[in-house]
């Protein structure tokens, strides 16, 4: 017959932990809706507790803790490694990580290729590849890591330093080109804007074929040239107050009459020059542009007895002329011998009373060419006034 | 024979009872905090939670199982549990202490079990008692603390027939059926000896407390 149901009974079977699985359910979950009965545990725990307690007075050996704290630790860590790799898989990290042992592995792919020569710097790259400046360059001692055949001992971790040193030489060699390259750009560049810019003045002297091509001293200048070289530098350096041309009918050259002196722009549609004042106009020079291939210069009657001078500003020459470098009234043509030996009709000019400054297109392309100058007098003779190469000019 | 504890005059006795039982508040309320600092993971919570209550629960363990290298590695496993299971106290169902002791008793009861198939019936209940008369009056009472004294106390003198019945329950793993059939009793004055024997052992903790 069986026993009725007792809830003491019940309470002390569950702290002495006799029941199976099912009932300590059971009876948790009446435990979890009866103030009374979990009173009553508690009440037996107590007396469990007292039980414990009057058993005391050991202590158990040191080695005990050490073995329990050394256990935590191992499981906090595993425990702790998961929750490590979420937050840093979440945080982007992973990308990032993955691009560098992308890298790191192609690295070891492209070095890996075969045993490289010793001779050969690792810092070059791959043994097919060129090497780019110095074998051997100063910055980096180190690049130069020459193949060790692996003893048989060698373990993975040596391998993996040394591939780790080819890998920083590697780096090394991008970050000094790159340098090299941003260096050279910035070279480039800065020189592209020296040419570009008007403010910068290089001057030069057309010698005549009688003072010889390698004539170095500085040919005498007349007052008047020099004059309107003078007025000329005013104008390009924009130091002087602009005015509109006084003639500017298209597609004719710029004329314009300043100070006594007569400008003349032979650059093409250039109908406004960068600066120029009206002025009455004294004697305007009459101007031909009529561009002509011509297969040679004109034949030279005369040498000339002064230097023509000049500057070079931006993309424009300026040349000055008056009647100590050429014939009063004669005609001016300026030619441009092109690389395949073709000449250029740049324009031509006449000379009149005053001295005439003639801007011309000095850099029409990006090919080096040869300025010449040839002055007609109303004779019928011409004069080859003075010869010059854009090479010597274009590079500051 | 008895604790010379136990024949304390009666105003000494409760003068240092007074002043263990608060410290013994004090640590139950220490020991909750504790574990509530081991769900979170505080390592340090558990070394201070082991120097306060290890020799307890060691005690214990050896007073179970009778031999101190398994009740060692009982200890270790107990612990381990306690550190794993911080986050399921439930300082409303029962007290820190209570949770801990019935974690550590479950697992010598596992270890009791595996030991080899336990052999039943009178002879086997004598055996035990006598074991357990043994471990009752060899424990160090130079270790001992008031409370740990007056549980002891209380213990022996309890009725010879409940304390075994207890003891044997609690600390052998004998369930109540058995003790019935080895003793030829009914089990209902079994179960009843049992239960007013742990009560009678909470009362001292109670009155310490009050």
């Amino acid at each position: 017959m069986p026993e009725p149901y007792s809830p003491e009974d019940e309470a002390a079977r569950y702290v002495l932990n006799e029941f199976t699985d099912e009932e300590r359910r059971e009876f948790e979950s009446r435990l979890a809706q009866s103030s009374e009965l979990r009173t009553l545990v508690g009440e037996l725990e107590e007396g469990a507790v007292a039980l414990s307690l009057a058993s005391s007075g050991r202590r158990p050996p040191p080695q005990v803790w050490t073995r329990i704290e050394k256990t935590v630790k191992g499981m906090t860590r595993r425990e702790a490694v998961p929750a490590f790799w979420t937050r840093w898989w979440r945080s982007g990290w992973a990308a990032a990580t993955a691009c560098l042992i992308g890298w790191l592995l192609y690295a070891f792919w492209a070095n890996h290729s075969g045993p490289p020569d010793p001779s050969v710097s690792v810092a070059t790259g791959t043994q097919s590849q060129p090497v780019i400046g110095s074998p051997d360059p100063p910055w980096d001692k180190t690049a130069k890591v020459p193949w060790q055949e692996p003893a048989p001992n060698n373990t993975v971790l040596e391998l993996l330093q040394a591939r780790a040193q080819e890998v920083g030489a590697l780096r090394w060699q991008i970050f000094e080109l790159t340098n090299q390259m941003t260096r050279y750009s910035q070279a480039l560049n800065h020189q592209q804007a020296l040419l570009s810019e008007s403010s910068r003045l290089k001057f030069f002297q057309l010698a005549p074929p009688a003072a010889g091509s390698n004539a170095t001293s500085p040919m005498p200048v007349s007052p008047e040239l020099q004059r309107a070289m003078l007025i000329a530098m005013g104008r390009q350096l924009g130091w002087m107050t602009s005015a509109p041309p006084v003639s500017s009918a298209a597609p004719e050259p710029t004329r314009i009459n300043y100070e006594g002196v007569n400008f003349v722009d032979l650059r093409p549609g250039s109908n406004s020059p960068p600066a120029s004042i009206a002025s009455p106009q004294v004697d305007p020079p009459q101007v031909e542009t009529h561009p002509v291939i011509t297969s040679e210069p004109a034949s030279v009657a005369s040498a000339p007895t002064n230097a023509i001078p000049g500057f070079v500003s931006g993309t424009n020459a300026v040349l000055a002329f008056d009647t100590s470098v050429a014939a009063a009234h004669s005609e001016l043509t300026f030619l441009r011998s092109a690389p395949d030996g073709q000449n250029y009709s740049l324009g031509t000019a006449v000379l009149g009373d005053n001295p005439m400054v003639v801007t011309i297109p000095f850099v029409a392309s990006s090919q080096l060419s040869t300025i010449t100058v040839i002055g007609a007098t109303a004779q019928g003779g011409s004069n080859l006034l003075g010869q010059f190469s854009t090479q010597g000019l274009l590079l500051p | 024979m008895k604790n010379d504890l136990c024949v304390e005059p009666a105003e000494i006795q409760a003068a240092r009872f007074d002043k263990s039982a608060d410290l013994h508040a004090q640590a139950a309320c220490a020991d909750a905090r504790l574990l509530g600092a081991m769900a979170e993971g505080d390592q340090h919570a558990l070394a201070t939670l082991y120097r306060h209550r290890g020799a307890l629960i060691y005690s214990l363990l050896v007073r179970i199982l009778g031999n101190e290298m398994e009740a060692q590695e009982v200890m270790q496993d107990t612990f381990l549990q306690i550190w794993r299971r911080a986050k399921r106290y439930d300082p409303a169902r029962s007290s820190a202490i209570a949770w801990m002791i019935m974690i550590a008793r479950g697992l010598a009861m596992d270890r009791l079990r595996a030991r080899s198939r336990r052999s039943m019936g009178q002879v086997a209940y004598e055996r035990e008692v006598a074991s357990l008369e043994v471990e009752i009056h060899g424990v160090h009472q130079s270790d001992h603390d008031e409370l740990a004294t007056a549980c002891a106390c209380a213990l022996n003198h309890l009725p010879e027939s409940q304390g075994r019945a207890l003891q044997l329950a609690f600390l052998r793993g004998w369930t109540h059926e058995e003790i019935a059939s080895a003793n030829g009793e009914p089990l209902g004055t079994v179960k009843a000896r049992i239960r007013r024997g742990l009560l009678a052992l909470r009362k001292i903790l109670k009155d310490y407390h009050a």
